[in-house]
């Protein structure tokens, strides 16, 4: 426990210096056409890989809509949205405690958890914990540094830029820069991979509202609103979608997604965000 | 004979975001605690289970009236989709399980390729078919739980008939031209994708 703590306090205080923190990072796996089998659930799927209930379900009336299922762990918002056409494993802070004054933009304070836990479901998903076979899959993170206003923002931005993107923006707002070197995967043979970064300043709105238990809004009191405005860098990692070849074994999936979190590992270091745990 | 020129535009894309329309919450869900709602270009509503606060990105674009159109008529084939299953087991309009699975692969593929929304019909338990008219030609996509076939017909005769093999589906990308034939008179904005994350269009 003690140690616990201590891991915590340090993490807390590297967290502290850097301004890039970690919004939310992402598994997705897409299931081959046509499903062999009915894909399972997200409340399923969660038990598969967090290994446990979570904290809320919600299933669909919709064909075309994903079930959802919620919960925490280890420090993070842990959820699974299983869809027709994907699985979504996402992993993103916890929000402030119901009651919290003013709006705050939260962020995974542990990004050596962080790692830890992306590497931890890659090699639960390399034991075929989904029976649906899979054609694609895919890495997203994003690591986010809050600004002032666009000028500050802009600037940062384009400092994480490699030398030969950087542009002359000054206090334009809404910039989006987006690459892709796409490449075959060094790890399993025949699969090619986008490799993809994507630079943008976003307005991110935190509203705040009183709700009862059971989720009806209170009638009183207007939502608090507060803007804040980001540079944001995310890698979204993925293999092509190629309707022609063959599913990928579970231990592909793992390995393909083992290098999408490697290259991402690489690409912010060389963009100076220098993420503790990557 | 009626012709028309056509304009398709490509939204090429490499990501992998999960489109909007994906994290939409049924009308009768409160939407009250969204997470990882900031890594795309619009506005994004995660919606699990009601809590204090709300995240969400904002953007300065404003969004094109026919992807929202889109997404109603989607929205209401997903509806009827699910009701296709919940049937009574002797109703004449009950499908089984693996054709509702496969149907509703095909409709959310049509749906991310931005084609224009089908009519949907049944002809019993082991297939599902989706229908686009509105001018001349009819096209037919008929989806059962292993196998699509495609057809187009006239007023007076059918024009093409393909059959994807057992456990080939076709890319929707394919069926475009026969879309296309049927719905001259709509709009396509074609998407492609190579990212992974939710695109805007799911909106």
């Amino acid at each position: 426990m003690k140690s616990g703590s201590r891991r915590l306090s340090i993490a807390l205080a590297r967290f502290a210096m850097n301004e890039w923190k970690a919004l939310n990072a992402r598994i997705t796996l897409f299931p081959s056409a046509p499903p062999a089998s009915p894909l399972p659930t997200a409340l399923e799927l969660y038990r598969h890989v967090w290994g446990g209930d979570p904290d809320s379900f919600q299933k669909q009336q919709n064909a075309l809509l994903p079930t959802v299922a919620q919960g925490r762990r280890e420090g993070m918002m842990t959820n699974c949205f299983a869809h027709p056409t994907r699985i979504d494993l996402n992993l993103s802070p916890v929000p402030p405690p119901t009651g919290t004054a003013e709006p705050e933009l939260v962020f995974i304070q542990d990004t050596d958890q962080l790692y830890t836990e992306l590497k931890r479901i890659i090699k639960v998903l390399a034991e075929g914990i989904i029976s649906s076979s899979i054609s694609r899959i895919a890495l997203g993170l994003q690591f986010v540094a809050v600004k002032r206003d666009s000028l500050e923002a802009n600037k940062t931005l384009i400092q994480t830029m490699p030398q030969q993107y950087r542009m002359k923006v000054t206090n334009e707002e809404d910039f989006i820069f987006q690459v892709n070197r796409p490449r075959k995967s060094s790890k399993v043979e025949s699969v090619k991979m986008n490799f993809i970064t994507k630079w943008s300043v976003e307005n991110v709105q935190v509203i705040s509202m009183a709700a009862l238990a059971g989720g009806a809004p209170m009638s009183a009191g207007a939502p608090w609103i507060k803007n804040f405005l980001a540079a944001s860098v995310s890698f979204d990692n993925n293999t092509f979608a190629d309707f022609a070849r063959r599913p990928l074994t579970p231990g592909e999936q793992s390995q393909l997604l083992d290098e999408s979190l490697a290259e991402a590992s690489v690409m912010q270091k060389s963009f100076g965000l220098n993420i503790e745990g990557f | 004979m009626r012709t028309a020129s056509m304009t398709i535009q490509f939204r090429g894309d490499s990501t992998s975001e999960p489109p909007a329309f994906f994290l939409e919450n049924p009308p009768d869900h409160p939407q009250y605690r969204i997470h990882s709602g900031s890594s795309g270009s619009a506005d994004k509503t995660v919606v699990v289970e009601p809590e204090s606060q709300v995240v969400r990105t904002t953007f300065s674009t404003v969004r094109d009236i026919r992807q929202w159109e889109l997404s109603q008529h989607y929205r209401e084939l997903g509806a009827a989709l699910n009701e296709l299953t919940t049937l009574e087991e002797d109703d004449d309009w009950r499908i089984d399980a693996s054709v509702y699975n496969a149907a509703s692969y095909m409709a959310t593929e049509l749906r991310i390729g931005l084609m224009p929304p089908p009519q949907i019909f049944v002809h019993g338990p082991t297939s599902v078919v989706f229908n686009w008219s509105g001018g001349i030609y009819n096209f037919y996509l008929t989806v059962g739980a292993n196998n699509v076939s495609a057809l187009l017909s006239s007023p007076e005769r059918i024009l093409r008939r393909i059959e994807f093999p057992e456990n080939k589906w076709p890319n929707p990308l394919a069926l475009l031209p026969f879309i296309r034939s049927a719905r001259w008179d709509s709009p396509v904005l074609l998407s492609t994708s190579a990212t992974s994350d939710l695109p805007e269009y799911f909106g």
